[in-house]
């Protein structure tokens, strides 16, 4: 079995378990007691109306016809009408998906670039001031729920510390640039709108920061102990008394097999930063599909429920499918076992 | 039955709880080398008890409900109100001892009724590992992993109604696949032990095998994890009624009282400042007992 069929198997394997993830959401917010239209329209509309938006959304049919009708739909794009906006479910992600992938992809390359970069230079410096700093900072990161650093950096520069913007996506004053993938920094770079990228940048930072910290600490924690434990293996000790020296006995051959665990947590704590975003994207008044959805959480608005999440288990599905071949490809080990697994 | 055989099952028995408490001894002797464990162990029994006895600890029991005195609203901390009182004038030190109990409580019930399942369906999958029974019990362990942790949580908790009970529902939920999937890798490599396949050659049950030899291996990682997690759940919690899910008012809850504090910054940094190290406090607490005792189990083993 060679690595495209690898691939392949691990598509497959995904595929059920968003069919399973479907089933389930289908459950939590159609068989969940209640009736979702009377509470969305209030209770001073009349029963007829509320009569013909249940019929509209074949609330009154059986409960596996109303699954294969919503799972048809959902596959074709069409997630509904919210009952808060009245608009399709899929225009308002259409809409807000993209300041979300903006803000989660800056935070995650953030979070693994700077987890690896402590981590590392942890295990360097081992024992050192340095050393310690970054245990204790990574201790504190894991620690602090991403609330808390969100409203501490809102303290700080907020009032006392103008570096930062510190809500939205660009300032008043700034002409959004067109829209071609609807995040700010990449239209604006494509555009030529240098100002716009930098200003759009600078909003980026503080959201992106809040919502690394915990996964960055995690990446840097298990960095640094897989590098220590790496750096006292026979095969480095191979390569000192060939007299190479520390630095390249690092960088060459000590930190890739480091990178392993790393690595192999990376889709674990990309879902943390996207559960995260659920409250920093509403404490820096992000427009994102978080703060869309925890609206549509607190106004019960069911249709907008089921596709945030789905978006989001489709979203990490995927990164985690990206993460097993990027491990794949890492640890010789598990390459082997691919290929020798035959037919 | 003679007298000498009794004594001797005595003996042996006597010297069982010897080497039990030699035992208890040496691990306990090695936990307190470590100060930071020690500085967890300290953290969680005092914030615990805090908890426990908040009636008699709280500055004014009273104020932990829908109390009222706008006289001493908004007092900064020091003098009679140690950490200052909110824009109704109830003192925040007595709210956070109250919000410790919500804490904790919350955590306790997760943990309860999320590991015992994840634990069973992680040790049948792993002892079956290869057959059907554990592709279906991992793939639904996977459907429940596929969605970011809290946003699930917040579902659940929306479709239901927002209140304290309905939070504990919904993280139990999305926690006990964690416990499947940390058993079921243990178990499907204890499973090629020796101790094991004795058990299956001279016949032992099923649960015996599961519950008496292969359980009983994998207990220190899973008192290690629970430790972790009471930290978590305590995040968790506090996250879901930051947004106002969780805890209604006026129950005192440490993520409700950073949110509603973050109203009145910079000028009464006191009534985000103080929840906020409270959350930060315990759930540091969990982590180095957590970690401390991982050290010392695990050494144990080896």
């Amino acid at each position: 079995m060679g690595m495209r069929s690898f691939i392949l198997q691990r598509l497959i394997q995904s595929v059920v378990v968003l069919l399973g993830l479907s089933l389930l959401i289908f459950v939590l917010v159609r068989v969940a007691p209640g009736d979702p239209v009377r509470a969305a329209l209030g209770p001073r509309v009349p029963q007829d109306v509320v009569d013909r938006m249940r019929a509209e959304m074949m609330l009154d049919e059986p409960y596996h016809i109303q699954y294969i009708h919503w799972i048809t739909r959902t596959l074709q794009g069409d997630f509904g009408n919210s009952l808060m906006t009245r608009r399709p479910v899929a225009e308002d992600i259409k809409q807000f998906l993209p300041a979300t992938m903006e803000l989660a992809l800056f935070a995650g390359v953030f979070m693994a670039a700077f987890g690896i970069l402590l981590g590392a230079a942890s295990a360097y410096r081992r024992n050192s001031w340095l050393d310690n700093a970054i245990r204790v900072l990574a201790y504190t990161g894991v620690v602090t729920p991403a609330f808390v650093f969100a409203v501490l950096f809102l303290l700080l520069f907020g009032y006392y510390w103008h570096v930062f913007p510190t809500a939205g996506r660009l300032a008043q004053d700034m002409v959004a640039p067109p829209t071609i993938t609807g995040m700010v920094t990449v239209d604006s770079l494509l555009t030529g709108n240098w100002r716009a990228f930098v200003d759009g940048l600078k909003h980026l930072v503080l959201p992106a920061v809040a919502l690394s910290m915990a996964g960055l600490s995690q990446q840097a924690r298990i960095t640094r102990a897989s590098l220590v434990d790496n750096l006292q293996k026979d095969f480095v000790l191979a390569h000192r008394t060939y007299g190479l020296s520390d630095r390249s006995i690092m960088l060459k051959y000590a930190l890739k097999p480091s990178l392993i665990p790393t690595v192999s947590i990376l889709g674990l704590d990309f879902a943390a930063l996207l559960s995260n975003a659920f409250l920093v994207e509403l404490i820096f008044n992000w427009p994102g599909l978080s703060r869309y959805g925890v609206n549509a959480i607190l106004q019960k608005d069911v249709n907008a429920v089921a596709a945030v999440v789905m978006v989001l288990g489709v979203t990490f599905v995927t990164v985690n499918i990206l993460v097993d071949i990027v491990v794949a490809w890492l640890d010789p080990r598990i390459r082997m076992r691919i290929a020798n697994q035959g037919g | 039955m003679s007298s000498s055989e009794t004594a001797a099952a005595h003996d042996a028995r006597a010297l069982w709880w010897a080497m039990k408490r030699d035992n208890w001894r040496r691990m306990w002797y090695r936990f307190t080398r470590n100060p930071l464990s020690v500085v967890g162990l300290v953290i969680v029994l005092v914030t615990g008890l805090a908890a426990i006895f908040a009636d008699y600890i709280a500055p004014y029991p009273e104020h932990a409900g829908a109390f009222v005195d706008f006289g001493n609203a908004m007092k900064p901390p020091g003098g009679q109100y140690l950490l200052g009182t909110d824009p109704v004038g109830r003192d925040v030190l007595s709210r956070i001892i109250y919000g410790y109990r919500f804490s904790f409580g919350m955590a306790i019930v997760v943990i309860a009724l999320a590991a015992p399942p994840g634990v069973i369906l992680g040790l049948v999958a792993g002892y079956y590992r290869g057959t059907r029974i554990d592709s279906i019990i991992m793939r639904i362990t996977d459907i429940f992993l596929a969605v970011p942790p809290l946003v699930l949580a917040m579902a659940i908790t929306a479709v239901l109604t927002a209140n304290v009970f309905n939070a504990m529902i919904a993280v139990t939920l999305m926690w006990w696949p964690w416990y499947t999937r940390l058993v079921y890798g243990l178990a499907s490599s204890l499973r090629n032990e020796f101790y094991v396949q004795a058990a299956e050659v001279m016949g032992a049950s099923k649960f015996h095998i599961l519950f008496r030899e292969i359980l009983p291996n994998c207990i220190s990682s899973i008192l290690t994890k629970m430790t972790l997690d009471m930290g978590f759940v305590i995040i968790i919690g506090s996250s879901l009624s930051f947004v106002g899910l969780g805890a209604q008012p006026p129950t005192p809850d440490l993520g409700t009282m950073v949110a509603d504090g973050a109203k009145y910054m910079p000028d009464q940094w006191w009534l985000t400042t103080f929840p906020a190290l409270a959350i930060v406090t315990v759930v540091l607490g969990f982590n180095l007992l957590g970690d401390g005792l991982r050290d010392v189990l695990t050494v144990e083993e080896q």
